[in-house]
Parts: structure tokens; C-alpha cells; sequence
């Protein structure tokens, strides 16, 4: 394996404007939410317990699981082992289907007991965090399905470092934000 | 003269937002707009300052159109970025232009809100509601165009504009998504007045602005083929550059076939047809 | 290199389940001070710079990237806690 030359940025350095702006503006919804709970934190609570826990658990565990894959599939495609990296990727986006399957029967089960994004402060916030969420995991799921087209043609290391990087680096920071918003919303709310 | 008319575009784009700022700190917009959750009677008595009111909010119609002469410079420059199918310099335009109406119509119409402060409170806040709305939720406008930009810097092969414009379009793009959230909550944060919409949009948008007004000066100063709109007469005496590979090409002139006898002919055809 | 990465993902996984069990065994006890609470919220920003370091591969990135991202996961986890405690 070709070793790193010292201080390279994964993807580009344009790239992090887009990832730490992202993750800031999530970083404010999310400490919105602890400030709105200052003021109902046992409303919040009651609010929280009505979530399923366990869904919530373990999309983060399929989430670190894709993360983990998409990692193993950039040492692949580095390696130039196109079709384990293809094998990976569609490992990951496996993973990101089941997620967004759950997601779709909490939703459901969330609106058919009566909680909608309008029904109070923390389903309102809830519905609104893990919607965006769920917009960054489909754009990144895309981002997948063509990083998977680029492993189908073979397209060697040298001409698309950059482009897989960011893919993965995207992808990691949909992971990412996806355990803050377990550990704040379903966690600590319920605390 | 090109140079200078670009330059004067570019500037277009903090120049919509420093005359529109003004214009909404004299109206009184800024620095707390009204809200959905405004009482009746805070709405008439924001519009029956009429007179600062209206000039505030007319100074801001002016200052949005100043977004035009910014969408032309882009499109000028996204051209150059990608060559003989400007699909993303048209999509730029078009929703660049969609955007200034976007702009535009909901100021003018809380500007005839104010035209006549007496009026029914009840019509007030339906106007000023419609107004609001129809300035904070239109989203798809900008947002195309901003991917527009993104997606043409980042697959310009001539570095037209620096890589990290690209990444900052895609971000302000991204953070018009909770707008339409308007529409649904009277209060918080996600209402129209909320942090995550009005000032969330307003931060970016105007990043966008000063953003692509100072980079594309820059890229139009370091330019150097935008001045030679008449390029000088060909001097006469001046040798001709050769192009040695089509010199190479040119085909030689055909010897001209010799006559042949009908049955030379015939004996030729059979011999080609045996090979 | 991959051993490394399975290593944190392991890591993670336990983490992730430690948070669980810390958030389902507070709520029959009350939260005590917001002790579990802080907890839950430290382990999740520990995660979240794990994430960042080893699968973003920030670990070889220039310092000035390096410690953005240290003092995002700082401020937010502090901002955080801050907001859950106080």
C-alpha cells in the first residue's frame, strides 16, 4: 500500500467547507433543541419515551457498520481490488436501505400513534432532525451508487482519490451526525 | 470596456446587499422583522410608519435587482467553464432571473401594504402574511441555481473559479432546506421569523453574494482574453504560420490514369476479382 | 491499516451499546444529577472524534484541519452537556 504523504486532506480542502459548515449548522439544531428542552425537560421526556429506543439503537449500529464497510472499501479500491470494493459498496448501501427502512417505520409508528412535527416542541424538532438527516442519507447513498459505477469501470486510484474521498468523508459525517442525534434526542431527552 | 462592464456585475452582488440592508434598516425590517406570531395589532403599527416604511422597503426593491447584473457575470463565466453545451450557464440564468422576482415581488407588496395603513387590520395581515411567506419559501429557485454553479466549478477543467466556490454554493443551497418549514409553524425557530429560516438564509444567501461578487472580480482581473473583442488586422507582411501536420496531410495530386481498351479493362476486373 | 479501523469500529459498536444500557437504566432510576446524562453525551462526541480521526482519515490530515474538527467535537460536546446539566 503506497504510503501517505504527510498532512493530505481527504477529498479536497473545499470539500471541508461544505462537511464543517454542514455539521455546524446540525451542531446549532441540535443545541437549539437542548435549549428548547430547558424549559419542558419532563414533557421532552415523556415525548422521548414514546420513541422506540431500539430502532433508534440499532440504526446507529447499521450506520457505524456502513461507515466501517465504506473504510474498508476505500483500502480496497486504493488497493485497486475493484471487486471487493464493488462487494463493500454495496455492502454500504445495503446498510443505508435498512436504515432508511426503519426510519420509515418509526415514522410510521410516530404518526399513527398521533405525534406529528406539529404535535409539540420535541416531535418537532425530532421529525425536522431526523428528516434532514434522512435528505443527507439519500444524497449520500447516490453519492455511493456512483462511486459504485466508478469501481464497475475500473477507474484506477490516481484519477479519483479525490472523488472517493469525499465520498466517504461525506459519508462518514452522515454517520457522524447520526450518533449525535441518537445520543441527544433519544438518550439524553429520556434521561 | 468588457472588463470594466464584468467588474461592475460582480460588484452587483454585494451591492444587493449592502442597498437592501439599508433599505430594511429605514423600513424598519431590520433588525426584527415581523413575525407569524406578530399580534394585529403590531403589524398595522409596523405599516402605518408609512412614509419610512415605504421609502425603506423601495430603496430594498432596488437593491435585490442588483442579483441580475451578479447572474449575468456567472453565466459569462460558467461559459468559459463548459464550452459548446452551456447547459448549467442556461439553468444558472434562468433561476438566477427567477430568483431576483423571487426577491423583488414580495418587497413590492409590502410596500403596498404600506401605501395604505388604514385599511381593514384584518387585510393587513393577510397581506403582510403573503408577503413573508412568498419571500421566505421559494426555495427550489436558488437552490438549482446554486448546484448549477457548483456542479459547472467543480467539472471545470480550467479552474475558472477556485474549487472552494463550488463547496460554498453547495452549502448555501443546503441551508435553504428548512425554509418551506415557514409554512407550518407560527413560532420557534422554524418559523419564518424562526433563527433556522430567516437568519439562517439571510447569513448564507448573503455569504453567496459577497462570495461570488469578490471571486469573480478576481477571476475577471486575472483574465487576460476578455478584453479582444476586435482583434488587430492580420499584418501583411508578416510570414504565415505553417501547420507542418496539415502541410503533411494535404493529399498529392492524382496522376492523371492512363487510357485503357475496353478489354484491358475487363482482363483487369477478373484479375482484381481472383485476388 | 484495516486493523486499526476494525479496532475502532469494535470500539464504537461497544459504545454504542454502553450509551444504550446507560440510557435505559437511568430512566428507571431518575438520572441522577444528570450524571448519565453527561455521560451518555461525552461517549457520543468520543465516538463522533473516532469517526472523524480514523475513518475520515483526519489522523493524517494537515494539523489546521485536524483541529477544527477537535474543537468542533469540543465546543458542541461541551456547548451540549452545558445545556443538559446546568
Amino acid at each position: 500500500m503506497p504510503k501517505k504523504r504527510p498532512g493530505h486532506i481527504p477529498g479536497e480542502a473545499g470539500l471541508w467547507i461544505f462537511l464543517l459548515g454542514d455539521m455546524t449548522l446540525f451542531a446549532a439544531i441540535l443545541l437549539a433543541f437542548l435549549w428548547s428542552r430547558r424549559s419542558d425537560p419532563l414533557g421532552f421526556k415523556d415525548a422521548a419515551h414514546q420513541l422506540i429506543q431500539p430502532i433508534g439503537a440499532v440504526n446507529t449500529l447499521v450506520l457505524l457498520l456502513s461507515s466501517y464497510v465504506v473504510v474498508r472499501a476505500l483500502f480496497a479500491h486504493r488497493a485497486a481490488l475493484y471487486v471487493d470494493a464493488r462487494r463493500l459498496i454495496a455492502g454500504a448501501i445495503g446498510c443505508a436501505a435498512m436504515f432508511a427502512g426503519l426510519k420509515a417505520i418509526e415514522y410510521y409508528a410516530s404518526i399513527s400513534a398521533g405525534h406529528t412535527p406539529v404535535s409539540g416542541q420535541f416531535f418537532n424538532f425530532y421529525f425536522i432532525l431526523t428528516g434532514l438527516h434522512l435528505l443527507h442519507v439519500i444524497v449520500g447513498t447516490a453519492l455511493l451508487a456512483a462511486w459504485q459505477l466508478m469501481c464497475i469501470r475500473r477507474r484506477a486510484w490516481e484519477g479519483t482519490q479525490r472523488v472517493v474521498e469525499g465520498i466517504a468523508s461525506y459519508w462518514h459525517m452522515v454517520d457522524l451526525l447520526w450518533v449525535a442525534i441518537f445520543a441527544l434526542v433519544y438518550l439524553v431527552s429520556a434521561e | 470596456m468588457t472588463k470594466r462592464v464584468l467588474t461592475l456585475c460582480a460588484w452587483g452582488g454585494p451591492a444587493t446587499l449592502v442597498i437592501a440592508l439599508i433599505g430594511w434598516l429605514i423600513a424598519g425590517v431590520l433588525p426584527i422583522p415581523l413575525g407569524s406570531e406578530s399580534s394585529v395589532e403590531q403589524v398595522v403599527s409596523f405599516y402605518s410608519h408609512d412614509t419610512r416604511v415605504i421609502a425603506g422597503l423601495a430603496i430594498s426593491t432596488i437593491g435585490v435587482c442588483f442579483v441580475f447584473p451578479l447572474v449575468a457575470v456567472i453565466g459569462v463565466h460558467m461559459v468559459k467553464m463548459e464550452g459548446r453545451t452551456p447547459i448549467l450557464t442556461f439553468l444558472q440564468l434562468i433561476t438566477g432571473a427567477a430568483t431576483g422576482v423571487c426577491l423583488l415581488l414580495p418587497l413590492l407588496l409590502m410596500t403596498t401594504i404600506a401605501f395604505r395603513p388604514d385599511r381593514n387590520p384584518e387585510l393587513t395581515v393577510m397581506l403582510n402574511d403573503i408577503a413573508w411567506l412568498l419571500f421566505i419559501t421559494p426555495i427550489a429557485p436558488f437552490m438549482i441555481q446554486n448546484v448549477a454553479i457548483g456542479v459547472a466549478i467543480l467539472n471545470d477543467k480550467r479552474q475558472t473559479l477556485p474549487r472552494w466556490v463550488a463547496y460554498v454554493n453547495f452549502w448555501v443551497a443546503f441551508s435553504f432546506i428548512p425554509d418551506p418549514l415557514a409554512f407550518f409553524f407560527h413560532s420557534g425557530p422554524f418559523a419564518w421569523r424562526g433563527i433556522f429560516i430567516f437568519w439562517l438564509a439571510l447569513t448564507t444567501y448573503s455569504i453567496f453574494l459577497v462570495v461570488m461578487g469578490l471571486t469573480l472580480r478576481k477571476a475577471i482581473k486575472e483574465s487576460s482574453d476578455l478584453d479582444a473583442c476586435r482583434l488587430p488586422p492580420p499584418r501583411h507582411d508578416a510570414p504565415q504560420p505553417t501547420n507542418k501536420l496539415r502541410a503533411a496531410r494535404v493529399p498529392r495530386r492524382r496522376r492523371p490514369r492512363p487510357r485503357r481498351s475496353p478489354a484491358a479493362g475487363a482482363q483487369e476486373a477478373s484479375r482484381t476479382h481472383s485476388r | 491499516m484495516p486493523g486499526r479501523v476494525t479496532a475502532v469500529f469494535t470500539g464504537l459498536v461497544v459504545a454504542t451499546c454502553v450509551t444504550w444500557w446507560l440510557g435505559s437504566v437511568s430512566s428507571l432510576t431518575g438520572g441522577a444529577l444528570g450524571l448519565a446524562a453527561s455521560l451518555t453525551i461525552l461517549i457520543a462526541f468520543a465516538k463522533i472524534y473516532l469517526i472523524g480521526r480514523d475513518f475520515m482519515e483526519l489522523r493524517d490530515a494537515p494539523s489546521v484541519l485536524r483541529s477544527v474538527f477537535s474543537l468542533w467535537v469540543c465546543v458542541v460536546a461541551v456547548a451540549a452537556v452545558a445545556l443538559v446539566v446546568v
